[in-house]
């Protein structure tokens, strides 16, 4: 588990080396290239089955996309992870996800911990009505860290993380509510990274932004994921294809493959990920 | 015709006409008060005329013209009064001719037994007004001071005179007020206390030589200083009572009028403008500031107004916590099943249940029960004198708090329903308990509306007087709620409320005429301590929408 | 096997610029057997009029290739195909390079015509006569594995190339040694030798056109694989 306030310091890393790590394939994976194993993960809303026997694996510092047809439950799995499901009504969940060696669904879990652990960024941007160093702030003053020099560390360097520092730095003071929608979405980003979680959770990040915005939050991404395993669920299958090193194509509930993501997008091997990819109807 | 009305021309003039006629009412309400209130501190021009009254006698009338009305001649003639032949309709004047003592201080004078009608009304210079602690005000002409009942000036120096003793004698009197009231009423109270003690030893069975003894020796000191400042009062009294002024009435009497029972003295008819203006000024704010007099017929409000602030204050602090934390329960924490469902309509119908009905539940259950539960608990040394167990400044607030709460309560949920999801859920994305996202980020924007709640709370409560007329009104309280004595707040005194002294002085008083002006007076007072108490609650919640004005209306 | 699918995109317009180019390439299919077989038939009569024809449609060739590509770059840019769309279009890009160039080879086929003096006769005829006959069969073969997205025809197309190849081998060795024992047929020899030198080359386009179609059938590039790798390939995944 993580002690934001041991970690402060840069993880010193060569980007030309992290580039020339392309994603191996699935079957290659280890067991410490993996963040998160979910295990015959069976979801129900009230009597309604939304979630059907889901297997699957994250692999670590790696960008994973969830795509498929609306309803298909990309969204739904992911809320798992966070356990955000936990505020719908009537929700129930059978089966594991392992984070850490633990189960998160296990009675012992602290929910608030898990969720600092896995953060989430959420479709629209939704800073708080604070000011844009406020709301940075908010995840660590919730963890008792008032030292105002460190804050303001922390604060800098996940504004620099989110590619935000340069367009905010004259103005943490202003409200973050005055910002447009790309900067609000990094906002978003940089507040759910100071808190150093281990995953981040992104669900149709770029789907309320122009599509100027979308190309930085999508370099942001690739940035990122150095420093933290990232599951991204999109409606954008260029996005899913540019974006991510593996890809899940979820229809109905299951899910039906995953691999590599050029893998997927050359050579898929369900017909129906084929048909959904390209378009066609099913 | 029918295009008109399809194009929907028709109902807007409907409505903006309704809103329209709406707020003309209201503006005009609003100023009929103001003037009719207003009016009552502006000097009015004193009158002399030569009045033939019913027998024939034709007497020398001096007073203030308090209301003219023309009425028809057959309702003089059914009383008794002969009309001019040929007029149907005949003017009259309410004059205000004071000096209570020695008959009506009102009179209904007919504009045609006036010598001379119109012209017939002169408006010497000289014309004094003196009012007084007692009997109301005195309407004559000035004709010496004395001192010891000696004449010592007489005329205008003398008037000069006159006004800088006045003034004198209105700080000593002010000085007696202050001994009486604080320090004797402070001894009173120690010297009270000190009987309960002694009380309290009687119950606990404990009353011997030993234990009584420090308490006899606390209650010496305390009376060697009670008899001190009694001397003292007597020495200002007496000071007091050395001078006084000779004034000639209108029927050519002179009375002597001690200069200890004036508070002011002055000629209206040879005031300036400016000197009007000033008049009306003090007059204005001695009415803020004074207490009531002549029962509550004369004088100022200032009990009323203070007592309607406290009991406002503590309602709040109380209907507050309250209200928010039921509504923060129902809409963030409790399932929301039928069990809620049937919980909010039960809040909603507790607002429409009539004031009086609460005032009866809060003197049974609140004074009653819970007092007396208190009294026999806690202060049993003072039975069978109650302490908490009779109407009083606790149970009014309480019972008010609970007349308010459903209001707090919804306009607060309103406010909470209003807050995205989006907010919540980012902010429990970040590892906040539910607990901290409310008190972090829900309840800052929560905030215009559970003001807007406190403002209609505030409204009501400002306004309600038949309850309170049960829990702890009354019509003249011997002291301030709220003083400089421990425990500074005192729940256990019964306070006076601005609308239950309007309620008070315009159907209970003996008086009619003198109180109607007075009447509209503290109305106005009331709506515009109403409209204070508003203007700044909306001031914050402005300054509150502006901080969270982007994330949509509030 | 199926066919491949037209009708089945969303988008009509996506149906409609895929079944162009499935078209054309079925046209340019066509048109260069008959560029192959005229020019063969040019080489052997001594057609004067089928020479001149074969040199004349070449231009047709060039510009149906031309058509081709850029239909291709259209649908590349516009449509962002992916998996077995742009497999396709991948596939057509590649194959009309390749049936561009066995037109090439037919025009040149046609040029060494008239250098050339009497036929050959007899055997080497034969063996010749039987590596075009291979050729054009595997022609066929491939028009078809492309048609039905039939890896298995293109395995067949490529094995017969791969024994075309081993013929026309042994066309060379048999001519080499002619020619260097028999003085006067040294040049009908050697023209004979060129002929065979470029229908080799046709054939190793043809080739490729096989691995091709099976990139296309199963994704996998086939370029540079041997022919047991290929075939286990084929028949080791028989999703499609």
């Amino acid at each position: 588990m993580n002690n934001t306030q041991e970690m402060i310091t840069e993880k010193s890393f060569d980007f030309d080396d992290a580039m020339k790590a392309l994603a191996k394939p699935l079957h290659l994976l280890k067991d410490d290239d993996i963040a998160i194993r979910v295990k015959d993960v069976n979801l129900f809303y009230g009597t309604k089955q939304a979630l059907f026997n889901v297997n699957m694996v994250i692999p670590k510092k790696r960008v994973t996309a969830y795509i498929g047809p609306s309803g298909c439950g990309k969204s739904t799995l992911l809320r798992c992870f966070n356990r955000m499901n936990d505020l719908v009504d009537g929700c129930r969940v059978e089966g594991e996800v392992i984070l850490d060696g633990e189960n998160i669904f296990d009675l012992i879990v602290e929910v608030a911990e898990l969720r600092r652990k896995v953060g989430m960024v959420f479709q629209k941007p939704n800073p708080f009505p604070k000011s844009i160093y406020e709301n940075i702030a908010y995840g660590l003053r919730i963890q008792g860290i008032n030292n105002k020099s460190k804050l303001d560390e922390i604060v800098e360097r996940s504004l620099k993380r989110a590619a935000l520092w340069e367009e905010v730095a004259d103005r943490l003071q202003d409200n973050a509510l005055g910002l447009s929608g790309g900067q609000q979405q990094r906002l978003v980003i940089a507040r759910a990274v100071a808190i150093e979680p281990e995953v981040l959770l992104l669900d149709e990040p770029c789907s309320a932004l122009d599509p100027i915005s979308t190309f930085k939050v999508e370099e942001l991404i690739d940035e990122l994921k150095v420093h933290y395993t990232i599951i991204i669920v999109t409606h954008n299958m260029q996005q899913a294809a540019r974006v991510s090193d593996y890809t899940a194509f979820m229809y109905l509930g299951e899910m039906l493959e995953m691999q590599d993501t050029k893998s997927l997008f050359t050579n898929p091997k369900d017909k129906k990920t084929e048909d959904y990819i390209s378009g066609r109807y099913g | 015709m029918k295009k008109w009305f399809s194009s929907g021309n028709a109902y807007i003039w409907m409505v903006s006409g309704a809103v329209s006629i709406s707020m003309i009412i209201v503006i005009g309400l609003l100023f009929l008060i103001a003037i009719n209130g207003l009016g009552y501190f502006w000097p009015k021009d004193v009158w002399e005329l030569n009045y033939q009254d019913r027998s024939g006698k034709t007497i020398k009338l001096i007073g203030e013209l308090h209301n003219e009305e023309r009425i028809s001649a057959k309702r003089l003639q059914e009383a008794g009064i002969e009309t001019p032949p040929g007029q149907n309709f005949v003017t009259r004047y309410l004059l205000k001719v004071g000096n209570r003592e020695f008959g009506n201080d009102f009179r209904w004078i007919e504009q045609f037994n006036i010598e001379n009608k119109e012209q017939g009304i002169k408006t010497p210079e000289k014309l004094l007004v003196v009012e007084r602690l007692a009997w109301g005000n005195l309407y004559g002409n000035f004709v010496a001071l004395k001192e010891k009942g000696k004449v010592v000036a007489k005329d205008e120096p003398g008037y000069i005179e006159l006004l800088k003793k006045v003034s004198e004698v209105s700080e000593k009197r002010k000085e007696i007020e202050k001994i009486s009231r604080k320090d004797v009423g402070e001894i009173n109270s120690l010297i009270e206390q000190l009987r309960l003690d002694e009380r309290k030893l009687e119950l606990d069975k404990r009353k011997n030589e030993t234990t009584m003894k420090p308490l006899l020796e606390k209650k010496k000191i305390l009376e060697e200083q009670f008899k001190g400042l009694q001397k003292k009062l007597d020495e200002l009294n007496a000071v007091i009572k050395i001078d006084s002024i000779d004034v000639q009435l209108a029927d050519g009497k002179i009375v002597d009028v001690p200069l200890g029972n004036i508070t002011k003295v002055y000629e209206p008819n040879s005031f300036t403008i400016f000197e009007k203006i000033i008049f009306y000024a003090h007059k204005f704010f001695g009415f803020l500031y004074e207490e009531p007099r002549e029962a509550n017929t004369e004088g100022g409000i200032f009990p009323a107004i203070f007592g309607t602030v406290v009991l406002v204050m503590i309602m709040s602090i109380i209907v507050t916590p309250f209200g928010i934390i039921a509504a923060i329960y129902l809409r963030e924490y409790a399932k929301q099943g039928p069990f809620v469902r049937l919980l909010r309509i039960a809040i909603n119908n507790l607002a429409g249940v009539p004031s009086v009905v609460y005032g009866v539940f809060g003197l049974g259950f609140f004074v009653y029960f819970l007092g007396g539960n208190i009294d026999r608990i806690f202060f049993p040394e003072s039975l069978p004198h109650p302490t908490l167990g009779a109407p009083c400044l606790l149970w009014s607030a309480v019972t008010l708090a609970l007349l308010t709460l459903p209001v707090v309560i919804v306009s607060t949920e309103e406010g909470l329903a209003r807050v995205p999801i989006t907010l919540r859920e980012g902010s429990l994305a970040l590892g906040a308990t539910k607990f901290e996202t409310l008190w972090r980020v829900i309840l800052p924007l929560v905030s215009p509306a559970m003001i807007t709640g406190l403002i209609l709370a505030v409204a009501r409560a400002a306004g309600e007087v038949a309850p309170l007329m049960l829990v702890g009104v009354v019509k003249l309280a011997p002291s301030l709620p709220l003083d400089g004595s421990f425990p500074f707040v005192h729940f256990d005194r019964k306070f006076m409320h601005m609308g239950f002294h309007i309620h008070d002085i315009g159907f209970q008083s003996p008086n009619v005429d003198a109180t109607k002006p007075l009447v509209y007076a503290t109305a106005f007072i009331l709506v515009a301590l109403i409209f204070l108490l508003n203007f700044a609650a909306i001031t914050i919640r402005n300054h509150l929408r502006e901080k969270y004005k982007a994330l949509g209306s509030l | 096997m199926e066919k491949i699918d037209f009708t089945r995109h969303i988008s009509k317009g996506f149906n409609r610029d895929l079944e162009i180019i499935f078209n054309d390439a079925n046209k340019m299919f066509k048109l260069v057997g008959k560029q192959y077989d005229n020019s063969l038939l040019a080489f052997f009569n001594n057609d004067e009029k089928l020479s001149h024809d074969v040199i004349a449609n070449e231009e047709k060739v060039n510009s149906l290739e031309c058509d081709i590509s850029e239909e291709c770059v259209k649908i590349f840019v516009l449509r962002q195909p992916v998996a077995s769309d742009i497999r396709l279009v991948l596939t057509v890009s590649n194959i009309i390079k390749l049936l561009e160039t066995i037109s090439d080879k037919c025009v040149n086929i046609v040029n060494i015509s008239h250098s050339c003096g009497e036929r050959s006769e007899g055997i080497k005829l034969n063996s010749i006569n039987k590596l075009t006959l291979d050729v054009r069969s595997a022609l066929d073969m491939t028009l078809d594995a492309f048609n039905h997205l039939d890896s298995l025809k293109a395995l067949m197309a490529i094995k017969i190339c791969f024994e075309a190849q081993m013929n026309h081998e042994s066309i060379t060795r048999q001519l080499i040694l002619d020619m260097m024992q028999d003085g006067p047929s040294f040049k009908k020899n050697l023209d004979m030798l060129w002929f065979a030198n470029i229908i080799a080359d046709i054939n190793d386009n043809i080739s490729n056109i096989g691995k091709v179609i099976i990139y296309l059938v199963k994704g996998k590039d086939m370029k540079h694989a041997d022919i047991q790798e290929i075939e286990n390939e084929v028949k080791g995944s028989h999703n499609h």
